[in-house]
């Protein structure tokens, strides 16, 4: 009975150790070196992507990412920001209304952003909105995260939607300031 | 470098943020002390990761295979292998960048260790959840093997707790035709015969008669069909052929196919016999601009404040430009000639079909700010290289034996990435001229051209443009534009940078006579 309590007091003793390891400072030299090194944890200021109201220019704000260890849980943050639509009464959104995130993952150097779209979602009018739209979302997030170089938007997990009369969502984007 | 790092391997405190994604679910966040009450048990649990892998079987004529099976967060996952090596098929790496592929009969279905997306002849299919990559072995949730699986393997397959059971395969004894459409598009009649899979076929005529064979007996659930339509008398579905006998002998026919879903289209329009074609002498080398209205039908595109719509704007301005140019004896397709919903694909693959040698699709531009204004002209944007397993680009159509396949492999998907390149260049200078005109008509100074991934812009195979003549948003723009006169300068406008194409890059594309 003695040695299952050593066990499990080890096991538990461990298990603790695992939770803090993020917080655990990089190892000074000549010490024994850590396990994996410690990621970084950081708030990051960012700039999101919205349009002027009068000239209709792509038009920055600034914002901050809460701290993560993660970065696909701070873009996950950013395009929920960028979704929120821009603070300042100057500016607005071109993304269209009721948009949420279903899902993001990356492959490689891609961001595949996948959005939900309500059922009642009517087709965006005009191309100017539509590459305004798909313009906010890959240059907000290519021009913070740098290791992204491209950003594949789907609809609705396809890459065919009535949302988009226009262009096609079967290439990914790389980003533009027109 | 940043890095994906897979959910099922994130910290606790790290998916907290991530509780929203499909296909997962998380436990909800909890406290370090909770967690080291929590550790014990679950590292017991994961050091005895075997006890909880469950014997499963997959069943196929008769046999049956072991295929080991795990629950993950209330889904049942099936290791994947000793269900191909059942079929004879195999998991190998992906060839055109990460993740895997199962190729079975020339179709290809592409799935990732880390996605719930797959590709299934480059459509996207979302699965129940993400695979589970244990010990070598990557494990499928059910919905893999009952959805895309089967799908590529043309067969069901069924999930009963932890048995996989796989109903015979089809066998693809001759192409399964699944539905016919009749569409009377104002001077031409588009016949479109969707099939399951892309197929081989010949086209054969003669006066009043269409005949397209197949190598196999065609199969159709279909009844007899009823046909009402002003060029078409009949078509009859039997064995290895479909036969359209036509109510007039004055036609002109153009096939193509396109993908996803394959569809083979017949254009029957009224003009030159197509069975006089061969007995007279050879045709005149000619110059066809092709105009292409955009929206139609149900999709009515912009619509400005006093109602007006933008696909009934982009026709009446392509009617008085082809009337221009047919003065100037210029030949002209417009890819609508009616109020008529035409698929993007079907436009371009019409255009391509009747071998235009210039392509200009016209719009009207909407923004949320009303002060936007003036014409914008874009061309085509290739797709930049990346890693992800994009889907192929919009497959061009074209004709008969000519015909240039869509671009299924990635190998034919860089060859269509430099056919359009040839063509890009021209497009830029087409562009920039229609621009220029444009420009003019609106008197405001210069802009330049711009490059986007349109749609209808990428299945094209000849310099090819597309303009938003105005804005219906802004109210100064929308009460000029549906003005005839005002009308009337663009198509004007339009017609002199066609010509300005035509002298002085044109007579490259001209063909040399036939």
């Amino acid at each position: 009975m003695a040695t299952l309590r050593r066990i499990a007091f080890w096991i538990a003793l461990a298990g603790a150790a695992a939770c803090q390891r993020a917080a655990v400072p990089p190892a000074p030299s000549g010490a024994a070196p850590a396990p994996e090194p410690a990621p970084v944890v950081r708030a990051k200021t960012v700039t999101l992507f919205f349009i002027h109201s009068e000239t209709g220019d792509p038009a920055p704000a600034l914002s901050t990412l809460n701290a993560s260890a993660d970065p696909m849980v701070q873009i996950r943050d950013l395009v929920g920001q960028l979704l929120s639509g821009p603070k300042d009464g100057a500016l607005v959104s071109p993304l269209p209304q009721g948009l949420a995130i279903k899902a993001l993952y990356l492959l490689g150097p891609t961001l595949v952003l996948d959005f939900g779209l309500p059922a009642d979602a009517s087709p965006i009018e005009g191309s100017r909105n539509e590459l305004a739209f798909v313009y906010a979302v890959t240059n907000t997030v290519c021009l913070n995260f740098s290791d992204i170089k491209n950003v594949r938007i789907l609809l609705n997990d396809a890459d065919d939607s009535p949302l988009l009369t226009h262009l096609s969502l079967r290439q990914s984007f790389t980003p533009q300031i027109q | 470098m940043l890095k994906y790092v897979p959910m099922r391997k994130m910290k606790p405190k790290d998916r907290a943020g991530l509780h929203a994604a499909p296909g997962l679910t998380l436990p909800k966040p909890f406290s370090r002390a909770a967690a080291g009450r929590l550790f014990p048990l679950l590292a017991v649990l994961y050091l005895i990761p075997a006890g909880l892998a469950m014997a499963g079987t997959f069943s196929y004529e008769g046999r049956k295979t072991n295929v080991t099976t795990i629950e993950r967060s209330g889904v049942a996952y099936f290791a994947l292998d000793p269900v191909l090596q059942a079929v004879g098929l195999l998991r190998e790496p992906y060839a055109a960048g990460q993740g895997f592929q199962i190729v079975y009969q020339e179709r290809l279905l592409v799935l990732g260790s880390d996605s719930p997306y797959v590709i299934l002849d480059g459509e996207i299919q979302k699965i129940e959840a993400t695979p589970v990559e244990e010990g070598g072995a990557l494990y499928m949730p059910g919905s893999f093997f009952t959805g895309p699986l089967a799908g590529l393997l043309d067969g069901q397959i069924r999930v009963a707790g932890s048995a996989l059971t796989l109903s015979s395969l089809k066998k693809r004894e001759g192409p399964t035709l699944t539905n016919v459409e009749l569409h009377y598009l104002g001077g031409f009649t588009k016949v479109v015969f969707l099939f399951k899979h892309e197929i081989p076929y010949t086209v054969k005529e003669t006066a009043r008669q269409i005949l397209i064979v197949f190598p196999k007996a065609v199969q159709y659930a279909g009844g007899p069909l009823k046909v009402d339509d002003p060029m078409v008398e009949s078509c009859l579905i039997k064995e290895k052929a479909i036969l359209i006998t036509l109510k007039q002998e004055d036609t002109t026919l153009s096939t193509y196919s396109l993908s996803n879903p394959y569809r083979l289209v017949l254009d029957i329009a009224r003009g030159t016999p197509h069975a006089a074609k061969s007995k007279g002498r050879p045709e005149e080398p000619r110059f066809l601009v092709v105009i292409d209205p955009g929206h139609g039908g149900t999709e009515h595109g912009a619509v400005g404040r006093t109602g007006v719509m933008e696909k009934d704007l982009t026709l009446r301005i392509a009617r008085l430009m082809e009337d221009l140019l047919k003065r100037e004896k210029v030949d002209v397709l417009l890819t609508r000639t009616q109020d008529a919903a035409v698929g993007l694909e079907e436009r371009a693959g019409l255009a391509n079909n009747r071998k235009g040698i210039l392509f200009l699709s016209l719009h009207m531009n909407a923004f949320r700010i009303a002060s936007a204004h003036g014409a914008e002209t874009y061309y085509m944007s290739l797709p930049a290289r990346e890693a992800a397993p994009a889907a192929p680009a919009t497959a061009p159509p074209a004709s008969g034996e000519e015909s240039i396949a869509a671009p299924e492999s990635s190998l034919e998907f860089i060859l269509w990435d430099l056919a359009q390149s040839e063509y890009l260049k021209d497009s830029a200078r087409l562009a920039e001229m229609v621009q220029e005109e444009m420009d003019k008509l609106w008197n405001v100074e210069k802009r330049g051209v711009k490059q986007a991934p349109f749609t209808v812009l990428a299945g094209v195979t000849m310099p090819a443009a597309l303009v938003e003549i105005g804005f219906l948003s802004n109210e100064e723009e929308e009460k000029q534009l549906i003005r005839d006169d005002f009308q009337m300068q663009t198509a004007r406008a339009l017609v002199q940078a066609v010509d300005r194409f035509r002298s002085e890059i044109g007579a490259r594309w001209q063909p040399s006579g036939e």
